[in-house]
């Protein structure tokens, strides 16, 4: 016998709930709802739910206040709703502890997309698997070793540390800051421009062509993401 | 001798009364050297050389002078008895006084000559003034540049502090400008420049609280303002002008006046354009509304209300149909606002940009993975140059802009035909292009493309969407120091050409 799972939405806009509500309910997952804030740290505390969609703009407090608040205590992965042209937003809610956004207004698909991988990450994370293989890449992380089709593929110490990070939060979008703060660490005064010119080396060793990228995608404005679907 | 210098004009005076004895001396050498060939009586008009010379050069009273010195000098020389001034003969009397006769009547006609040719001197220095003045002014199209101006060349050319004061919105004279810029008017000053504006200081120039002088600016149409002018600062007692610089003073007002007048008008041409831009937009805007709303809405609406109702009376493929064509009418209102909003960032400058170095290959990339949906029936090619150098951009905008093109030329070019994507160096700025197979632009419409809500119009049916997404394009590729170009390909189809400036890599 398995449990189902628990999906928290908080939102304040009935007709989203509504629909986000029925669209997870029919995939057989359970849902429990928040209208505020408030509301929703209790439900959290109560119902234990495996994934949080949180709407940003609710009627009693900033949702980036709400992410820091719930990461204080609880690792339940986090995807955010948001709107278009709000990238800075987006980037502030996942450097405060947000797993991933959907922008408004979204369509089913890249609904489902977006909570079946984070629900996949909270479980694999736990796990962590040490080789990562998607569309004829493979990359184990225990041996350091990149392969492409079956061909060793060689990476600068720097190109396979970017590549090491996005596999472990394969499916994730990682942002700008945390690709810098893990793979250049300390370093001060390293600029984004540095991760632009080391991406660009490493999706011409592993991808066909740089502009149509199976793998490591870009999301404007906010970072990368490795592609689990390839 | 301590005595004060005289002043500089009775030196000049001084100097032509001795240059009217000296020429008379000159004349009487002529004279002796004459009268042995010519006879001592003929020598008489060698004098009015001397006489006319005068008149001609200094005016009346030296050429008075000379005339009368002639006439003793030629009853000492010449007239018996000689070596005195007694004329004997009464014939040489005649003769001295026809000569004075003629020497006066002469030198009254020579000096109103200089006169005239003074004055007409100093009209044409003033014209040359006035034109020079007028010449700075004409270039001149904002009202604040031309009052500085102004103000700046009436005190060169016057040497004086010049203000300008002109009805506010109230209706009550302020300052608007003033030369040295530190100038001021007291509460007397400002009465006092009411006076003269409200025309109950009659005369043009009004003096106020024994400093200031207050002319108004008047036009053919009334008065604009007023000038005032005023010693240097510091100095004391009421401003005084030279007849010629009141003159002077009065013309430059005059030109300022027509100035201010054509400035002002000028403004409310641009004013009454700007309006009318804006109604034009708003007029736009609202048939846009009406049209590229409404009609994904009434087929959403008409759909999901004809599913609710006759749901079950569909086979399963109309109702498949309907609700993917619903589907697709909110994404495509989602574009329209989208669209719209950018427009809106882009006017009223809330666009937030970060210019940074980028691949541009990243950018194709990102705009080809959002164009998915829309390139579905369309062959989509890349060509990249290799190691193309980074592009300064902001990735968000570059990628929208590059989005919009794409989802143009889907719109545009034939299902089934060749859509390229290419990317190159052009001298050292870089080059993103998109050309298709489609029909290319009607070369009489390729200047209108970029205006908002422009559609090229064909004989068939408007196509979908709206002339929203190139004027985007084209303002942010603008918004980041680039430029988006549009035109035909020699071989057929439109090209779309980005330039954007490189990125000085660090």
């Amino acid at each position: 016998m398995t449990t189902a799972t628990t999906v928290l939405i908080v939102d304040d806009e009935p007709a989203i709930l509504r629909f986000l509500r029925n669209t997870l309910a029919v995939q057989n997952y359970n849902v429990v709802e928040a209208a505020t804030a408030a509301d929703a740290l209790v439900v959290l505390r109560r119902a234990r739910p495996d994934l949080l969609i949180l709407d940003l703009g609710l009627p009693d407090r900033d949702g980036l206040e709400v992410i820091a608040e719930v990461r204080k205590a609880n690792r339940v992965p986090i995807v955010v709703l948001s709107s278009r042209g709000d990238e800075r937003t987006k980037v502030t809610a996942l450097d405060a502890g947000a797993d991933d956004y959907i922008t408004k207004p979204f369509g089913v698909e890249e609904l489902m997309a977006r909570v079946r991988s984070a629900l996949r990450r909270k479980y694999t994370e736990q796990g962590a698997e040490p080789v990562f293989s998607s569309g004829g890449l493979e990359v184990d992380l225990t041996r350091r070793s990149v392969r492409l089709r079956g061909a060793e593929v060689k990476l600068s110490p720097k190109e396979y540390d970017i590549l090491a990070q996005l596999v472990i939060h394969a499916g994730k979008v990682l942002t700008h800051r945390h690709l810098l703060r893990e793979v250049w660490g300390g370093e001060t005064a390293v600029d984004v421009q540095y991760l632009r010119v080391y991406v660009r080396q490493l999706r011409q060793k592993i991808e066909r062509t740089t502009e149509r990228p199976e793998f490591i995608l870009t999301e404007p404005g906010v970072g990368y993401r490795l592609n689990c679907d390839a | 001798m301590d005595e004060p210098a005289p002043t500089a004009r009775w030196r000049q005076r001084i100097a032509a009364y001795g240059i009217a004895t000296l020429a008379v001396g000159l004349a009487l050498v002529f004279a002796f050297a004459l009268a042995d060939v010519a006879g001592p009586t003929n020598v008489a008009l060698v004098f009015l050389a001397p006489v006319m010379f005068c008149a001609a050069r200094f005016g009346f009273w030296p050429a008075a002078w000379a005339a009368l010195l002639s006439v003793a000098v030629k009853a000492y020389f010449f007239y018996a008895p000689i070596f005195s001034l007694a004329v004997a003969a009464p014939t040489n009397l005649w003769a001295l006084i026809a000569f004075i006769l003629v020497a006066g009547f002469t030198s009254l006609m020579t000096d109103e000559v200089r006169r005239q040719a003074a004055a007409a001197r100093q009209a044409a220095a003033i014209t040359k003034q006035l034109y020079a003045f007028s010449q700075r002014l004409a270039g001149v199209a904002k009202m604040d540049e031309l009052l500085s101006a102004v103000t700046a060349q009436v005190h060169d050319m016057l040497g004086l502090q010049t203000t300008i004061l002109m009805p506010g919105a109230d209706g009550d004279l302020r300052l608007r400008a003033a030369y040295p810029p530190g100038a001021r008017h007291t509460a007397a000053d400002l009465d006092a420049a009411r006076r003269v504006w409200d025309g109950a200081a009659d005369s043009a120039a009004y003096v106020a609280d024994e400093r200031w002088l207050f002319v108004p600016l008047i036009t053919g149409q009334g008065r604009v303002g007023v000038l005032g002018v005023a010693d240097a600062a510091g100095a004391a007692g009421r401003t005084r002008l030279a007849p010629d610089e009141a003159k002077l003073l009065d013309a430059l007002a005059g030109h300022a006046a027509v100035s201010v007048e054509r400035t002002a008008l000028a403004e409310r041409v641009e004013e009454a354009r700007l309006i009318k831009e804006t109604e034009d937009f708003r007029m736009a805007l609202l048939s846009s509304l009406t049209h590229d709303f409404k009609t994904p809405l009434a087929s959403i609406q008409g759909a999901i209300s004809s599913l609710r109702h006759f749901g079950a009376m569909y086979d399963d493929a109309t109702r498949q149909e309907m609700l993917t064509g619903a589907e697709a009418e909110a994404v495509r209102l989602n574009r329209y606002i989208s669209n719209l909003l950018d427009i809106t960032r882009l006017d009223t400058g809330t666009l937030r940009k970060q210019l940074e170095p980028v691949d541009l290959s990243d950018v194709i990339g990102a705009a080809l993975k959002q164009a998915e949906p829309h390139v579905l029936r369309h062959r989509v090619v890349t060509d990249v140059a290799p190691s193309l150098p980074m592009a300064r951009l902001d990735f968000v905008l570059a990628q929208q802009a590059l989005f919009n093109v794409i989802e143009n030329a889907a719109k545009y070019a034939p299902a089934g035909g060749t859509i390229t994507v290419s990317a190159g160096r052009r001298g050292e700025a870089l080059e993103l292009r998109v050309s298709d197979q489609g029909p290319g632009i009607p070369p009489e419409q390729i200047g209108r493309i970029f205006d908002r809500f422009y559609r090229i119009k064909s004989a068939d049916r408007q196509r979908a969407g709206v002339g929203l997404g190139l004027a985007v394009a084209k303002g942010f590729a603008e918004a980041m120091g680039g430029t988006l170009a549009a035109g035909n390909r020699p071989e057929g189809g439109a090209q779309f050409t980005f330039t954007f400036p490189p990125a000085a890599l660090a």
